[in-house]
């Protein structure tokens, strides 16, 4: 019964052909550690953005914006959990994309032939800031109404055309309901759109060229009288019961935050966003969201207004870059030299301070420690393109290694 | 091992980092517990009878109380400002207009300014209204200062001043920044001898490990609770007047984020069936890749 449906369908429908190809037979390494997780893991908060996105979008307003998600809050039925499993998963989408990104350089997955699944997962942060900066307008508190303020106005800065432009961004000449309506519009379809069709590119791309591995060893190299990689496994089944291993760890602590602490100290949810947008009053601390403070910090660090909107573009620019950028043709972390490794650390520890830099008010110590950040993260880039030279790599093996 | 801390290392900045701002005394701690429903019910009564008034509660719904609070129709009817039925919001009993002409704003609503501020915040304001001739109403507020509100829960608090060790310290405080002012001003005047400057900065200094010790004896005087000295005794002794207090946080702590009462429970069940599945996932995936390992 089964398998008549089956040759009916794919006579029409490669639906045989497709299951094959990215699950049943695509070869994965088998040598997947925990930081293989984060894919499949970015997925799964993609799907539950969206899913929780179309049933708040029944609720919400946007012409009574604070009101309606109260009233989502207090009176719809489990409006609340809906809300918060939202409001979670943007930062979740953000904890898990970072580690994802960090993944791809500690392994060289950029490196060729991956340089366009990189591209394409670039696309996909950028896209995803712009996500969440205008769904952190929709609820229309006051940090929504002075964050958003902070970043439309930044293109102001631009000189000749700037004010113009942020005119034209707002569709008013303040930030205003006018503005709100416009970015719900791109929130809720514009940008989804484009993020499921970067996903969907960003999945091809890697099946296309195979999954790198923590060896950074090539697995299509090494095939068996079949045409099988040596060392790949498929997907489907070994990854997906691994990845639901990973999915329950994950789903323990991300609704431990839903469900115990969805304010996360106010990091998740600003204290000053419960009170409702005042154009006539100023918050005394305008701190965007975590997921942002790094970018922020290098906004701040240029004294110019201009030369600091074009700084924190150039630190996105960058990433693009990297997989020209960095030279080395060995990939993985486990055979490159003690001077990448100390390159990489002073990376992490740079980032993560221009982070804590972002939320906290600035005074002279923090404007200097910001500035040294900001140049290390650019100088770590260009660092990438000389290091083969003073490099000293370790021989990379034949196979991937059974740790 | 070293690539959990790099993980950990890389979710660090959430966790790692306080909020600042400046801090206002009293500052103690509200310690709401959210499980216990008495208290939120007292809490609801004092809103009701003290502040309603004057201020509103537009998102919270007089049912949604009675049925969180497990009160009956006659309690829940009891709490219903005039001809309000019980499906309806919390409104206020004031006009917006009268309200703008005696307080010069329209008081806020409160529906959700323990979210906002934060109960310990609240718990403090409550506590902090002292008597100061020179604003309208006759009292100001240590956490609040100018706070254009008056101290409606007098007859409960009674009326206090703050006490003299506080006035003592305040009173240096005010003087010693005053000084700095005066010398820094000096420091400014080209004409001045480069004596004359050195003097001037040593004294800074001095003065200024002197406010920086008075202030520090601001922190001690609030936490032995001796910032104030009641002027005209209460209903209350300063004790029941806290716990009544702490009453009416829990309550609006609760109308702030309703969901609380219940999230808990939820979130442990969830979790226990998350843990549940965990066992299965992690024996399937074990079970299936028995025969990689083998290779």
């Amino acid at each position: 019964m089964f398998k008549s449906f089956m040759s009916w369908l794919d006579a029409r429908f490669p639906a045989t052909k497709v299951w094959n190809e990215h699950l049943a037979e695509y070869y994965a390494p088998k040598n997947f550690n925990f930081w293989y997780f984060f894919g499949s893991l970015a997925l799964l908060v993609l799907v539950n953005q969206l899913l929780t996105g179309i049933w708040l979008t029944m609720f919400y307003s946007p012409s009574e914006p604070f009101a309606s998600v109260e009233y989502i809050m207090r009176d719809v039925d489990m409006g609340w959990i809906i809300r918060y499993l939202h409001s979670t998963g943007a930062s979740a989408f953000f904890v898990v994309v970072y580690l994802h990104m960090f993944r791809g350089i500690i392994y060289g997955s950029y490196k060729k032939p991956r340089e366009l699944v990189w591209i394409f997962g670039m696309i996909i942060f950028v896209l995803l800031m712009a996500e969440a900066f205008m769904g952190y307008l929709l609820p229309w508190g006051q940090m929504s109404f002075w964050g958003a303020q902070v970043i439309i106005n930044l293109f102001g800065t631009i000189p000749v055309i700037g004010p113009d432009l942020v005119e034209w961004i707002r569709g008013d000449f303040t930030l205003s309901l006018a503005s709100l309506n416009r970015f719900f519009a791109l929130h809720v379809v514009a940008v989804p759109l484009a993020l499921v069709a970067m996903v969907f590119l960003h999945i091809v791309a890697l099946h296309k060229v195979g999954s790198n591995n923590p060896d950074g060893v090539e697995i299509k190299e090494k095939k068996d009288e079949n045409g099988i990689p040596l060392d790949g496994i498929p997907f489907h089944p070994y990854y997906t019961v691994k990845d639901i291993v990973g999915v329950v760890v994950f789903l323990m602590i991300f609704l431990s935050i839903v469900f115990f602490a969805p304010d996360f100290g106010g990091y998740f949810l600003e204290r000053p966003n419960f009170e409702p947008a005042n154009p006539l009053k100023t918050p005394p601390h305008i701190a965007p969201v975590w997921y942002f403070t790094p970018f922020y910090t290098m906004l701040r660090a240029v004294p110019d207004p201009f030369g600091g909107f074009v700084v924190m573009a150039l630190a996105i620019v960058i990433l693009f870059l990297l997989p020209w950028l960095d030279r080395q043709k060995v990939k993985s972390i486990r055979y490159r030299g003690t001077s990448f490794k100390v390159l990489l650390f002073f990376f992490v520890v740079s980032f993560i301070i221009l982070g804590v830099l972002g939320v906290i008010a600035v005074t002279p110590t923090t404007a200097l420690l910001g500035q040294i950040c900001t140049a290390y993260y650019f100088f770590f880039f260009i660092a990438l393109w000389f290091l083969p030279k003073f490099e000293k790599t370790k021989p990379v093996p034949e196979r991937v290694t059974d740790k | 091992m070293k690539k959990l801390i790099t993980a950990i290392l890389f979710l660090l900045p959430v966790a790692a980092i306080a909020a600042g701002g400046g801090t206002t005394y009293p500052n103690d701690k509200a310690n709401v517990n959210y499980g216990d429903k008495a208290s939120i019910q007292n809490g609801a009564k004092l809103f009701v009878n003290y502040c309603q008034g004057c201020h509103s509660m537009e998102y919270v719904r007089y049912s949604r109380i009675a049925q969180d609070l497990d009160l009956t129709e006659e309690q829940a009817s009891e709490l219903i400002l005039g001809e309000g039925k019980l499906g309806d919001t919390m409104d206020k009993a004031m006009d917006n207009d009268l309200a703008e002409k005696w307080f010069g704003v329209n008081p806020l609503d409160l529906s959700l300014v323990a979210r906002v501020r934060g109960n310990d915040w609240v718990y403090n304001y409550l506590r902090a209204f002292y008597l100061d001739d020179a604003r309208p109403y006759g009292v100001n507020n240590t956490v609040f200062p100018s706070v254009g509100m008056p101290h409606v829960l007098s007859d409960l608090q009674g009326l206090q001043r703050k006490s003299d060790e506080l006035l003592a310290v305040e009173d240096t405080i005010a003087s010693g920044k005053a000084r700095i002012e005066e010398l820094k001003a000096t420091l400014k005047n080209s004409e001045a001898s480069a004596e004359a400057v050195a003097k001037a900065e040593e004294e800074i200094a001095l003065i200024e490990e002197e406010v920086h010790d008075a202030e520090l004896e601001v922190t001690k005087i609030a936490r032995e609770g001796n910032m104030f000295t009641i002027v005209e005794e209460g209903e209350m002794t300063p004790e029941e007047y806290d716990h009544a207090m702490r009453d009416l946080v829990a309550f609006m702590a609760y109308t702030a984020n309703p969901v609380k009462l219940k999230s808990k429970a939820i979130g442990l069940w969830t979790l226990l069936f998350l843990l549940i599945l965990l066992v299965l996932a992690y024996f399937l995936k074990k079970e299936f890749w028995k025969d990689i390992k083998k290779k």
